[in-house]
């Protein structure tokens, strides 16, 4: 069962990040995470072409986002003509209301998921479960995540942050069996386990990593065969998808299927790509008997035109991710949001309003060193997006500062004023310092003093 | 008989998805694959009711070698196909439409005489793959399967190498949900002789 | 050759020598250098901070204490990118875009400035044998100047030992240094002790916030550092 946790109640953006910073278990998985991703990285621009994929990626994501209603247009006609069904959803709660919808009519009872951010978003899982329904996550970190009442860290490997004790623990506790630590009887329990669900589940629900237009291919990409069973087994399939993530033919979605484990996983090839066209045929002996598509704008073609129409190039690969060092520090549940990392600090806000606690948190939990963009297989700007997504923030927290700005502005925009304010400064730093340093500023100054000694003489005196 | 590059690629590169393979006359495709069989210990082959493989006398080799084999479409339940409830270990055979060299993937497709997911039910995968369907790239394997015009098949999976997850620990573990290995028999053709 | 110095808000209030021996080195090349009185700051605190209009009004006071046709040069890899990076979306659709873009086109990095012009400055009197270089985030990133800084450090013929993850952020960031301190402070730990685990006697890096920021948490961390900015390693 899911224990909600409300991102909107939780504790601020910078507590969260001071409770990680503390935890240095945490910290000891995401550093062993980050030298695994860049050591993949490496291999693939070395031996496998990555660069060089990257402009024509690019160019792709581009066209298809310029393109985007006729290409959700084309996507929509193919899918209904290979017996799908496709809804158009506007908002997360349109989302959700049509597959709770859908499984009162169906009378479903056990919904088997595969991992999916926009269900993540939507909160799908609470809504089903409010509505009585059993949910089983069937990715391995997921339904980790799942027992221990937790959000998942991050895109493409959601529980980083336990390690093999923890997790046996969690499995122990569901099943009652004294399992050992070591972790392929742990994998061979979930394996047993979750077939139970594979087996009985009414509905499955899966993401979308790619549409592709011209044969109205829904594209589900995973390492671990779970999204395989989900997608085959159930007698309905629900597949949810975020508007933008449509191609238009095949050879842009080889590019795009080719680059996508590459920049996530550092690796030529996820173990499968599903390729689903459609419900099953007339006699065929497997797969769905129904497939229903649901696409979730939610926010996203608000966006075409406008100087954030980049954000929606994304592929989401995770790679912003692991290339952030803030994110490396603090991990992913810190975020607080269903997207962590450089494109969640760009997205939360874009897509839920510049206003709400997190989306006007996350843009500033950035130094704005620009490895996201140099890590992005689509080379998105992700720390010029966040610069412009900052200078929209508005909260009353925000409207203080740029009181302080406007004073700042009028101060420094005048050569005289500005000089004197540096003579006093210089005369501060004497007037306080010690030794060459100060150990403690006082008021809002302090937050600097908080982590570091301020020197007052250049070079330091160490 | 010559050596086919394509070939050659293909198993090289079975290696780095951490599966095997090798190449066979079609004579020999059969005893192949009940070695296979034997090596992993399985008891159970489910096998698509696919012409070719019974050309090449793959079901009634197993069968004769005391395999239970069980042809797809079965009507056993789900429970059992997945080997649940005491189901004796099962090995499931495959037939690919195509091939990527350069990846060593499989492109398995749903048809009424072969399920969308028969890799991912059994323990472990046997994919006997004819020789000339496999293509250089995948953006080769994809238009080939998905040819202008043509109705496409509903389910399709790009395999390439047995289950993974690295969920714990980030370390690889294989047989998370499908197959714990993968084994491919490719059959020379005449293209190769 | 003559060229107009931007000292950097930052140099004027905590280490005005910075900016002193950067035209210092200049001039010792036989560069012609003048200090515009009426500079203040390249705007980009309030840029960065998501305070656009205020970040202009600075702006445009650099556009016009640096009007005329001569190349800057800053000590500092962070407003230089920030002339070159930022300013033409600042000023997009203004009065003052010609001059922005003019501006962009004729700023540069000190070592970028030298290497470009094939200065090659010895080092200071005081330098020390070796030293260990941090890559800033927008000197490498947003300037991609990964050689230049390195070419004028071994050119000053100072021994160079390399760090472990040298570009990787110390966690500076601007605002981010008090908006979330700890991240920042880790980081800043971080880099500390991968610029001591080199056993060179000084830290090096062409901006000076990152310094400041770095020594100061190593030193609240028990990792002492001796450092100083590449126009002080230069100031022979």
């Amino acid at each position: 069962m899911t224990i909600p946790v409300t991102y909107d109640d939780g504790p601020p953006l910078r507590a969260r990040t001071q409770e990680a910073v503390a935890d240095d278990q945490l910290r000891a998985n995401l550093r062993s995470t980050a030298a695994s991703w860049t050591a993949g990285r490496e291999k693939m621009r070395a031996e496998f072409g990555f660069d060089e994929m990257r402009d024509r990626a690019r160019e792709i994501r581009r066209d298809n986002i310029r393109r985007l209603p006729e290409l959700l247009d084309r996507l929509e006609e193919r899918v209904r003509a290979n017996g799908g069904v496709v809804y158009r959803a506007a908002d997360r709660d349109a989302a959700t209301r049509y597959v709770l919808d859908l499984a009162r009519a169906r009378g479903a009872r056990l919904v088997a998921k595969s991992k999916s951010m926009a269900t993540e978003e939507i909160k799908l899982n609470e809504a089903l479960e409010e509505a009585g329904l059993r949910v089983v996550e069937t990715d391995l970190g997921e339904w980790i995540l799942q027992l221990a009442g937790q959000r998942p860290s991050h895109i493409i490997a959601p529980a980083v942050h336990l390690n093999r004790t923890q997790v046996a623990e969690l499995f122990r506790a569901e099943s009652g069996e004294d399992l050992p630590d070591d972790r392929e009887a742990l994998v061979a329990y979930a394996r047993r386990r979750l077939r139970e669900d594979f087996a009985a589940a009414d509905i499955g629900v899966s993401g979308v990593n790619l549409g592709v237009a011209d044969t109205g291919t829904l594209c589900v990409m995973e390492n671990e065969g779970n999204a395989r069973l989900v997608t085959a087994l159930p007698r309905i399939h629900v597949a949810v998808m975020g508007a933008e993530r449509v191609v238009a033919d095949w050879d842009e979605a080889a590019h795009i299927l080719q680059l996508l484990p590459m920049a996530a996983i550092g690796d030529d090839a996820s173990t499968y790509v599903n390729l689903v066209t459609g419900p099953r045929r007339d006699g065929e002996t497997d797969g769905p008997e129904e497939l229903h598509l649901v696409i979730l704008d939610g926010g996203r073609t608000a966006l075409r035109g406008t100087e954030f129409e980049e954000a929606l190039h994304c592929i989401r690969c995770g790679a912003c991710l692991y290339s952030c060092p803030m994110w490396r520090t603090v991990g992913g549940q810190a975020y607080g949001s269903p997207y962590s990392g450089p494109i969640g600090a760009v997205i939360t806000p874009l897509l839920e309003g510049t206003s709400s606690p997190r989306g006007s948190e996350l843009p500033f939990l950035s130094s704005l060193c620009g490895a996201c963009h140099e890590a992005c297989p689509v080379g998105i700007p992700l720390h010029d997006l966040l610069v412009r997504i900052r200078g929209a923030v508005s909260t009353p927290v925000h409207r203080r500062e740029r009181r302080g700005a406007r004073i700042w502005a009028a101060a420094w925009r005048r050569p005289l004023v500005y000089r004197a304010g540096v003579r006093l400064t210089r005369l501060g730093l004497r007037v306080l310092g010690r030794d060459g340093w100060i150990t403690k500023l006082p008021g809002p100054a302090g937050r600097w003093t908080s982590q570091r000694d301020l020197p007052t003489r250049w070079p330091p005196t160490p | 008989m010559a050596a086919d590059p394509l070939t050659d690629r293909f198993i090289g590169a079975l290696a780095r998805r951490r599966a095997t393979g090798e190449a066979v006359a079609g004579a020999d495709c059969a005893d192949a694959c009940v070695a296979q069989l034997r090596e992993w210990g399985a008891q159970r082959a489910l096998v698509p009711d696919d012409l070719w493989l019974a050309e090449l006398r793959v079901p009634e080799t197993m069968a004769a070698a005391g395999f239970d084999v069980v042809m797809w479409p079965s009507d056993r339940g789900w429970r059992e196909l997945l080997g649940l409830d005491h189901a004796p270990p099962t090995c499931a055979v495959t037939v690919p439409v195509r091939a990527v060299a350069e990846r060593g993937t499989l492109v398995i497709a749903s048809s009424p005489t072969h399920g969308r997911s028969l890799d991912a039910v059994g323990w472990w995968h046997l994919a006997v793959l004819a020789d000339d369907r496999i293509d250089g790239t995948l953006a080769e394997a994809l238009r080939a399967t998905y040819p202008p015009g043509a109705a496409a098949a509903s389910g399709v999976s790009l395999v390439s190498g047995p289950s993974r997850t690295s969920d714990v620990e980030k370390i690889t573990t294989y047989g998370a949900h499908g197959a714990l290995a993968e084994h491919v028999v490719v059959v020379r053709s005449s293209r190769s002789g | 050759m003559r060229a107009l110095l931007m000292r950097t808000c930052l140099a004027d209030h905590v280490a005005p020598g910075v900016a002193e021996a950067a035209k210092r080195v200049l001039e010792r090349q036989g560069v012609e250098v003048t200090v515009p009185r009426a500079q203040t700051c390249c705007g980009q605190p309030g840029w960065t901070a998501g305070h656009p209009d205020q970040a202009r009004q600075v702006a445009r006071q650099a556009l016009r204490a640096f009007a005329g046709a001569d190349p800057v040069v800053v000590p500092s890899g962070s407003c230089a990118a920030m002339v070159t990076h930022a300013y033409h979306e600042l000023f997009a659709g203004r009065p003052e875009e010609a001059a922005a873009r003019d501006l962009a086109g004729r700023t540069f990095e000190l070592t970028q400035f030298l290497r470009q012009n094939d200065l090659a400055p010895g080092p200071a009197h005081d330098a020390p044998a070796s030293v260990t270089y941090h890559d800033s985030c927008h000197m490498l990133r947003l300037l991609g100047e990964r050689d230049s800084p390195r070419e004028i450090i071994a050119g000053a013929g100072v021994e160079l030992r390399e760090m472990a993850d040298t570009d990787v952020c110390c966690g500076f960031g601007g605002a981010f240094s008090v908006t979330f301190p700890e991240v920042s402070g880790a980081l800043g730990e971080q880099k500390a002790r991968s610029a001591a685990d080199t056993g060179a006697k000084e830290l090096v890096a062409c901006d000076l916030s990152c310094l400041m920021h770095i020594v100061g948490r190593g030193r609240r961390v028990g990792v002492p550092l001796r450092a100083r900015h590449i126009a002080d390693l230069l100031d022979g």
